[in-house]
Formats: structure tokens, sequence, C-alpha cells
């Protein structure tokens, strides 16, 4: 007889039985990651080579409910359980486990015909939903690119365990009678180490596709500065189209630990650039901040006449930024990677 | 007089689950008159639980199937109304005491059905006070639903069923579950509930001697069917050859004399010592659950532990495996010390049985099953395929053997749960209530198996509650009592020391 | 090591667990716009004074924890590793590179590194000093509807019996001769096999159990439903909500007008 709800009371037990046991296991979960550390010999790490066994709890969830957001609620109750239940990680467990739940949601429904490929893929992002909040918060991983390789090590553990585990069991309990039968295209399912290991490299290869475009390749330009604070007119300077204000300096570097000679920079000075936006009189200093957050302040009193500019290519590699040379300033000032002046 | 409505009618009905072909009832035809106390019995899998879960309405809401045939109680037909509407005409209390608890405290899961009502919270509060009255359990009252003991926990659930105010009350197997102490204490509520108030109320029940005092009529039923109906002493009496044929364990039959049975399979002249615990004391969470305890067993021997839960009994077992170890004196196997060898060399020669089956099923067909342990321990494959089909065919399994294991009925996985542990030959058997769910035909076979075993010269210890069984087959009774050996004797000597004891609940059926 | 709530009689723990929860979830987020290391040493210390004024020795033991401190100081490598930049405190020579050890990484370490303890104590706290039964009903009156909030309840009833079941499951593997101490990872890949599947069937049998009890008792039924539990909300739980809503929001307009310089980190180099 159908529900008057969406999740009747038997899908809503379903979720809170399985949340209180994954709950429960998360203990035993952290002891199979400790384990798995001490035969690889490292002291840390398998943390997220197991997340796809937190993943699975939410994907039992979604299977057997069969209802869409099962995961993700179930996520955030499993989350709860965790919490009040002494998770060191505190609150931030609630957010990883509604953010895996998310995954695992996002993973499964497209291609649940195929369940194997759908619990695999639920299980990958789910596992990198792990490491990516832990990204977010605390910027666990350093840069992007450790960042991307741990991810990606992330979701294919997710993938292989969670896709391992949760099919195996299903499985099982379908076999058993307990969970009903459902129809299935068989030909995708039945779970071969090869055909495993073709869908991992796959899904591999094409998440580090998607995570290489949306992350590392379409970041802001590079070329665009960004002007704000106390100037009249705040804007976007896209460098190249200033090459004829561009000025050239010649400087030698002195950093604490990094000394070059004198030699030629060209780029656009800061002093046109203060002028071209009509920082206000009162304004007396400017942050000339980086990408990545680092910044340096500079009075502008010393810095006016002193032929500080912007320049796009790089001393030391090929690579495309735009970094501040600042003459008569110690190497540290010279901010690489800078992204935006900021102007009080 | 006014007339007496029927508060169950139940016209042909017919049920059958989804994954399974054969019909779990099948013409039901039966009238329960408002105020009667109606027990039902049967052999398991009659499908005595199916008919509460149709009376209940749970058939066709909650359990999927195919259904035929019509139900009405309180005047509503089941199939038509709103669950919400029959839940106020009729409660149902499940055997297992644990899962169906749903919240925190006493209060809270007896408030838990009126606060679903949306009643004010005065009404509530007063249902909460009347409905726990009535199962004498007032002075549990704030108390952690975890911490109760069973027997406590089955009395809250009637209560909150009671917290209903449903005119039909169905009790399935609610004892079922319990050691004999708490049997007796929730069979007391019932009883003070049948007086106190003018509920119907249908009792599931195999443990006939004890509930059929109670009943105004007794219904048997057989594969789906009602096959006797009438007063209980009536139908005993006219039927009582057929009922045995059914597997249904009768009452003793009145100034019968108990029978000390060991009798045909005699315990050895010699004792070859296989189990040996002296001065065990042990505990965990800081509390000490074993006090002193000394216990000896022998090759060829079945000894039968009884006592309430929570007295030791399993605590005791695990030690013999070496789960637990002694926190104060010794405990040897085999004469193997369980402080010095490894749980696995241990469970080589003894073969421990849990209670609950799901905790113990690993593979995934009834063959591979029974063939874990034995593979585990790396006796050769052939060696075990040979051994593992044979206990199968012992205990009546072998045609399941490539069935699931989880699929198999409850008493079906207990003796599976048995043969798992007999391929790789352990010299000692812990059973943890190797009884439950078994009908009294598969009890019998099972215990012929067990004297078989014990002929070849195996210990054999058994926790159970199901006392007439103790006292009809094991060579010894030994009775815990607080984390203490209380008894240690062979039956009939045991008996009259519980006797003495005042623990009646712990002597055979039919003795006073 | 896992935190549990111990009843006691501290003014944290009469608090209504709402209140709780939302200085806990405030202070969580508002603790990001803050990059400062006074200002979160500062926070850090309120914490340990805190913790220390409600006894809470098990918090105490957790501080001292090898997951607390090995976390934190990985924590704090990476960041200096990663955030070159100012001054160059000393440089550690590897094979081909050296990593220089400068003043921005370790202004960024310390602040991510405080940050990470300061919600973990925070929340360390909140699990010592609340009865999660109560925290559940407490969030069903505050509007979680109660279908949702029973979720909690359930799960909540749930967890020592699987955690019960849970040894018993490993008792029974060790009974079958499974060595679940075994190395390699056929070992662990078997013993959580094992361990999962009958826990599994067991949750899902309780779920049958208990449709029929709770659909039996007119669980969803109506809307809304009556609530014998009532929440205490006293004066000082007026207190904390208004002060950790001002300072939130204080934070967040700061953060993000500007008008008020929220301390960052700065890094000169001279």
């Amino acid at each position: 007889m159908a529900s008057k709800y969406y999740f009747s009371t038997r899908d809503l037990l379903v979720i809170a039985v399985l949340a209180a046991l994954g709950g429960v296991l998360s203990t035993y979960v952290s002891y199979l990651a400790n384990m798995i550390n001490h035969l690889v010999g490292v002291p840390f790490g398998a943390g997220n080579v197991v997340a796809g066994l937190h993943v699975l709890w939410l994907l039992l969830m979604i299977a057997i409910t069969r209802k869409i957001g099962a995961g993700l609620i179930g996520g955030a109750l499993k989350g709860f359980v965790e919490f009040i239940t002494g998770n060191p990680h505190g609150l931030v467990v609630v957010a990883i486990s509604t953010i895996e739940g998310l995954g695992a949601e996002l993973g499964y429904w497209p291609l649940k015909k195929y369940r194997t490929a759908a619990y695999m893929l639920g299980g990958g992002l789910g596992a990198f939903a792990n490491v990516l909040v832990f990204q977010l918060l605390y910027n666990s991983y350093g840069n992007v690119y450790l960042f991307g390789i741990w991810g990606g090590l992330a979701f294919v553990s997710g993938a292989v365990i969670a896709g391992y585990f949760t099919g195996g069991i299903m499985e099982n309990l379908e076999d058993a009678g307990i969970v009903r039968r459902e129809k299935q295209k068989k030909s995708f399912l039945s779970f071969s180490v090869p055909k495993a290991f073709a869908l991992v490299l796959a899904v591999a290869i094409l998440f580090s596709a998607i995570y290489y475009f949306a992350l590392v390749q379409v970041r802001e330009d590079p070329m665009v500065i960004h002007v704000t604070g106390k100037v009249v007119e705040p804007k976007d300077y896209y460098l190249p189209t200033y090459k004829s204000q561009y000025i050239t300096v010649n400087t030698p570097m002195d950093g604490t630990y990094k000394h070059y000679p004198a030699q030629d920079y060209t780029g656009l000075s800061i002093d046109f650039i203060l002028d071209d936006a009509r920082a206000s009189p009162d304004a007396t200093k400017i942050d000339v901040v980086a990408a990545d957050g680092y910044y340096q302040t500079f009075n502008i009193t010393d810095l006016r006449g002193k032929g500080l500019l912007l320049n796009v290519s790089d001393v030391e590699s090929d690579a495309e930024y735009v970094r501040l040379v600042a003459p008569g300033f110690a190497g540290g000032m010279w901010v690489r990677k800078v992204n935006s002046i900021k102007v009080y | 007089m006014k007339p007496v409505l029927p508060a169950v009618s139940i016209k042909a009905l017919s049920f059958s689950f989804f994954n399974a072909d054969r019909r779990a009832l099948d013409g039901i035809d039966l009238d329960i008159p408002e105020g009667q106390f109606v027990a039902i019995t049967g052999p398991s899998g009659c499908g005595k639980s199916t008919l509460a879960m149709a009376i209940g309405g749970y058939i066709p809401h909650v359990v999927e199937g195919r259904l035929e045939g019509s139900v009405e109680v309180g005047g509503l037909r089941t199939d038509r109304a709103r669950l919400a509407d029959l839940s106020t005409r009729v409660g149902i209390v499940q055997q297992d005491p644990e899962s169906q608890l749903c919240t925190l405290d006493v209060d809270d899961e007896v408030a838990f059905g009126p606060e679903n009502l949306a009643l004010p919270a005065d009404e509530v509060r007063a249902r909460v006070g009347r409905s726990l009255a009535l199962v004498d359990a007032l002075h549990l009252r704030g108390r952690n639903i975890y911490e109760l003991s069973g027997g406590e926990k089955q009395r809250v659930a009637i209560a909150s069923i009671l917290a209903m105010a449903p005119g039909v009350l169905i009790l399935d197997e609610p004892t079922s579950n319990l050691d004999p102490t708490a049997t007796a204490e929730v069979l007391a509520a019932v009883a003070k509930l049948r007086q106190a108030t003018g509920l119907t109320i249908v009792v599931i029940e195999h443990k006939l001697d004890r509930v059929m005092p109670l009943a105004d009529r007794l219904l048997i039923m057989d594969r789906g069917r009602i096959v006797l109906d009438g007063r209980p002493a009536e139908v005993l009496r006219q039927y009582r050859e057929r009922i045995k044929e059914m597997g249904i364990r009768l009452p003793a039959e009145p100034g019968s004399r108990w029978r000390c049975a060991p009798r045909d399979h005699p315990a050895p002249a010699e004792c070859v010592e296989t189990v040996k615990v002296q001065g065990l004391r042990s505990g965990y969470d800081g509390r000490e659950v074993l006090h002193d305890v000394n216990f000896k067993a022998c090759g060829g021997e079945i000894v039968g532990i009884i006592g309430p839960n929570g007295s030791g009994k399993t605590t005791f077992l695990t030690h013999l495996l070496g789960i637990r170890r002694p926190g104060q004196g010794s405990v040897a196997v085999c004469g193997m010390d369980t402080r010095a060898v490894k749980v696995s060399r241990l469970a080589r020669s003894a073969g421990y049985v849990f209670q609950n089956p799901n905790h113990q099923i690993f593979e995934r067909t009834v063959r591979g099953e029974a063939g874990f342990a034995c593979d585990n321990f790396g006796i050769g494959r052939e060696t075990c395929d040979r051994r593992v089909d044979e206990e199968l065919a012992r205990f009546g399994l072998l045609d399941y053997a490539d069935r699931h294991p989880l699929g198999l009925s409850f008493g079906e996985k207990r003796r599976l749960n048995l043969c798992s542990v007999l391929p790789h030959q352990p010299q000692v058997l812990l059973l943890d209530e190797p009884f439950v769910g078994q009908d009294f035909f598969k009890v019998a076979v099972m215990m012929d198996e067990l004297q078989g075993l014990k002929r070849e010269g195996k210990t054999i210890l058994m926790v159970s509650h199901d006392i007439d069984m103790v006292y009809r087959h094991c060579d010894r009774v030994v009775l815990f009592l607080d984390g203490r050996i209380a008894v240690d004797d062979a039956p009939e000597a045991a008996r009259t020391r519980i006797a003495a004891l005042g623990m009646n609940e712990y002597l055979p059926g039919g003795c006073p | 090591m896992r935190i549990r709530y111990e009843p006691g009689t501290t003014f944290v723990h009469a608090l209504n667990p709402m209140t709780k929860l939302a200085a806990l979830v405030l202070f969580s987020i508002g603790i990001f716009l803050v990059a400062s290391i006074p200002v979160e040493a500062v926070v850090f210390l309120s914490l340990v004074a805190l913790i220390a004024l409600i006894r809470a020795r098990a918090i105490a033991s957790l501080l001292a924890s090898r997951f607390l401190l090995s976390f934190t100081v990985l924590l704090f490598l990476v960041q200096v590793v990663f955030n070159a930049g100012g001054a160059v405190y000393f440089s550690i020579p590897l094979i081909l590179f050296s990593i220089p050890v400068t003043a921005h990484g370790v202004a960024v370490g310390v602040v991510l590194a405080l940050r990470f303890v300061c919600i973990i104590l925070a929340s360390a706290i909140f699990v010592f000093t609340t009865d999660p039964g109560e925290l559940a009903y407490a969030l069903i009156r505050a509007g979680v509807p109660y279908r949702y909030g029973f979720m909690l309840v359930t799960a909540i009833r749930f967890i020592p019996v699987f955690e019960a079941e849970a040894g018993t499951v490993r008792c029974a593997q060790q009974a079958r001769g499974l060595d679940i101490d075994g190395k390699g990872f056929r070992a662990l890949l078997n013993s959580a096999r094992y361990t999962l599947m009958p826990l599994v069937v067991s949750a899902l049998s309780k779920v049958d159990v208990l449709v029929i009890s709770m659909e039996g008792r007119a669980f969803g039924v109506r809307p809304r439903r009556t609530s014998l539990r009532e929440g205490r909300f006293t004066l000082t739980d007026a207190a904390v909500i208004v002060l950790a809503i001002l300072v939130f929001t204080l934070l967040l307009y700061f953060a993000f007008t500007g008008q008020f310089q929220l301390p960052q980190i700065v890094t000169y180099d001279d």
C-alpha cells in the first residue's frame, strides 16, 4: 500500500538503523585504516583509502529504499550519529558525511540501471567528497595538485571498495529474500575483476579530465588584476590590453635565499594603475594580493616613483602569471601570482 | 444480556508472501467474540504469526504479498481501513523484546502511541500511568530502555500497546526470547490484564502449559489452516494423539509422573576430563560477573545450564572458548589453558553456537556456511566436503545445501548453526539456546543427534531456557544464580535442590 | 578516547541542547572568518578553561591523544610546505630541493591547526554535556519534522544494541576459526566482509519489527504530535544565544563590508 509520504516509515527506519550501524562501525573502519597503514608502513593516509566503507552505508540506503534523497538525509543522519557518539572530528563529520551522501547520490542515480557501475561511481564520488571537505575547511592537502592526486586516489579506492561491498551485500540480501530483487540489466552487472578494472580506469580518466578542466584550467584568467578599495574606478586590468603603457626597469632581486643579478623587467607600472584607477588622495596603503591569499602591504608614499611594476613572464619558469617587481624591496615583497590590488 | 459481538471476524482468508509460492494462510474462517482469551499454537511455520499480522492489519498494509478473503476488526475491514484507524482497535506485541521498542526511555515508549495520535498531554500522561500500572511496571518509569531486562522490555511493550486503548490485544510469542523467570513475570502480567480489563486477547504461544490455564479457547494451526478449535481442556483430551503427531509439545498430563530420561543413554563410567574450571572470577566493565566458579565436565556427557538472564551463563560459556579470559582462577579445555592459547586454536576443540543465528551466518550457501570453520582450520577440502554433507543430511538440511542460508526459517538456521561447528569435529560443544524456534519433532531429532555425539565421547554443554528438555536429556543440570553455580547435580537430585531453593520456574513441567 | 555524553550538573549541561547546537554551529563557522594567531589562541585557551571548569577529564585526554596531535602536526606541516612566503626562518634541505620554512607558512599553519583544534574541542564539549536523546527531542521541538527527528531517536536507541552485536559477531568469527587479527590485505578484506554482512542483516531484521511496532502505534498519522518532553529555556540560554548570534553577525558584517578589518595573517618582510 502506497505511503502518503515520500519516505515511508520503512524507508526512514532502513536509513535510521543503517546510519546507527554505520556510526557504530566507523570506529572499526578507522581500525581497518590503521591496519592498512601498518601494512604499507606509513603513519597515515589510509583514511581516504577506506573512505569507501563510510559511503557503503549511504549506498545501501539508496539501493534498498530506491528513493532519491535517501543518501543525502542518510548521510546527514549518519554524520550526526557519529558526531554525538564522539567522532574526534566533531561537528565537521556532519558536513563530511552529508557531502558524502550527496556524492553517493550523484554517482548512483545516473547509472542506476547498471548497478555495479552505479555503486562504484557513487562510492568514488562519495569518497572524493571526504577529501574535498577537508581541503575546503583546512586546506589539508596544501595545493591543488596534491589535492588532485589525493582526491583521485580516494575516488578510485572508494569506487573499488564501495562497489565491491555494496554489490556483494545487496546481492546477498536479494539471494536471501531479505530485499526484493529488482529487475536489472544483467549485462553490465556481474562483478568481474577485468570489468571492474576497466570501469575504474574509465571513470578515473573521465574524472581526472573533469577535474583538470573544471578546477585547474578554468580558473580565473591569470592576466586580470582587480583593483579595489579607495579608488574612484574599481576595475579589472587585463594586462595585455595595456601593452602600450608598459615600462621597463633594471633591478637586482635580493631575497633571503635567492639572489638574482640586475636584469630588465617589463610590465605595467603600479604608478600607472593607481593614477588610472584614480586612487583617492587620502589612501595611504595598498595590498598586493596573490591568488592564494598571500599579500604584502606597501605604503603608497614608499612606492611612488620606484618603478614597481606587474611583470608577466616569470624569471624561473615559462609559466605565465603576474608577479610584482619591486625594485629596492626585499625578495619576499615580490608577490607572485598577483590577482588583485587593494587600496586603502 | 447484550449479544456478544465478534471483535475479530475472518472470512476465507488466504495469504502468500511475495518471495514464497506456498500459502502461509490457507482459507481461515474465524470469529473471536469480544472479551475472549484465545491461545493459538501449532508447529513452526504453521502460519500462526502470519495470522497475527493479518488480524493486526499489517497484512496487507506493511507486509507484502497476495491476500484473499477478509478480516474485520472492531467493525473495520483491515484491507480498506487505514492502519492508523486500526491502531486504536488492535495492537500487537511482538516476539523480539529488543527490536520493537523505538525510543530511549520507558515513559517515551509508552507515550509514543498516544503522542502520535496527538492526544492532549494530560490524557497522554494518564494513559502512560494507567498502562504501566496494568503490567505492574510503574517502578520502571524514567528508566533507560537499553538497561531493562528482557522481561521488563516485554512488559513495557505491552504497556505501550495498551496506551493505544485497543479492543484487541495480540501477543505473538511474547515469551519465546525470555528466560523462565521473565516468562513467568510476563504471563503474570497477561493474566492480570485478563482479569482487570475486558480486552479480547489473542496469545500465540508454544509453551502450552503456561498459557492453558488462562485461555478460554485453544486454536491449533497446521500448514496455514486452523485444524482444531475448542475449549483447551477438551481439545487436548480429545485430540491428544493428533496434536502430538503435529509436533506440538503437550503440557504434562495431569497426575503424570515426571520422568528422568537419560536412562537410555547412560553417562560413561570413567571420566575423561575435557573441561576444568577452577576458582574462576571474571567480569567486565568494572563489574565482577562470575564469582569463584568451579566446574568440570567429562567426555560423553551432556550438561544443561539453566538460570535467569544475567546470572553469568553466557559469560561462563564464552570463557570456555577463551573469548573472555579469567580474571582469577583457571579455565582449561581439553587440557589447554585458555590464557595460553589463541581463541582460534581453542575453537578447533570447542565448537560454540551463539544465540542469534544472524550473528553467525557468514557464507552465501548453506553448504559453504557449514564448511566455513572446517575450511578456516585448513582441514582438507575433500574431508570437509564429505563431513559437511554428512552433517547437513543428519539435520535435514541437505535439500537446502545450495540455498542461501539467510533464506531459511529461524529453526532451520539454528540447525545450520549447529551443523557449522561439527565438520571440524571439536571435542567439546558449547550451545547457547539451541532449541529456540524448533518444534517438538525437530527438537527430538536434534536431541537424538546430540546423544549420538555424546556416545562418540564428546562433551556437550548447553545453555537453555527450555527447562523440560534440560531435565529430560541432560546428564547433569547446572543452575547459575548471580554469577555462582548454585546447583550442579544429576537431574533428579538437582530437581530436589532447586525446588528447595524455591525456584519453581526452573523445575520441569508438571512438577509442583 | 571517544568522547561520550556524561551526565552532570554544570551550567553547560543545564543549557538547552538547541542553544548549545546553535552556538556550536555559529562558532564552527565563525572561526573560519578569523585568521589571527592571537585571537585563535585566546579562543583556544577559553575553551581549555571551559573544559577545566566543567571537569571534563575525557576531553583533556582527547587533547593529548595521538589522533589530535598527529593530525594537527600534519596539517601544520602541509601549510608550511605549501604556503611559502615572507621571511625565511630556515630551510630544510632535501636531496633535489629544499623546503623553506617561512613566516607566512608558519602563520598559516598555526592558524589552520588552531582552527582545527578549536572546532574539535568545542564539539567535544557539546557531546560531553548533551544527552543525545534530549537533543533529538529538542530538534523536533525546534521544527524538524517529527518523522525525521525520530530517525535520530531510533538511531540513538540502537547504537548500544549494535555495539553489543558487533562484539558478538567478532566472537562468532573467532569461534569459527576466522583469524581476526590476521595481517595482510586478504585478512582485512575477509574481516570486513564477515563483519559487515551479519550486522547489516541483523539491522534490517530490526526494521521489520520496528515498522510494525511504530506504524501499529499510529506513527506518522498526524502532521504534528504531542510531546510530553518539555524543553527548558532559561535566561542563560537566551544570553548564550544572543551572544553567539551577536558575535557571529558582527564577524559576518565585518568580513563582507570590510568596515572593520578582521585580523588577518600579515607577514611583513622587513
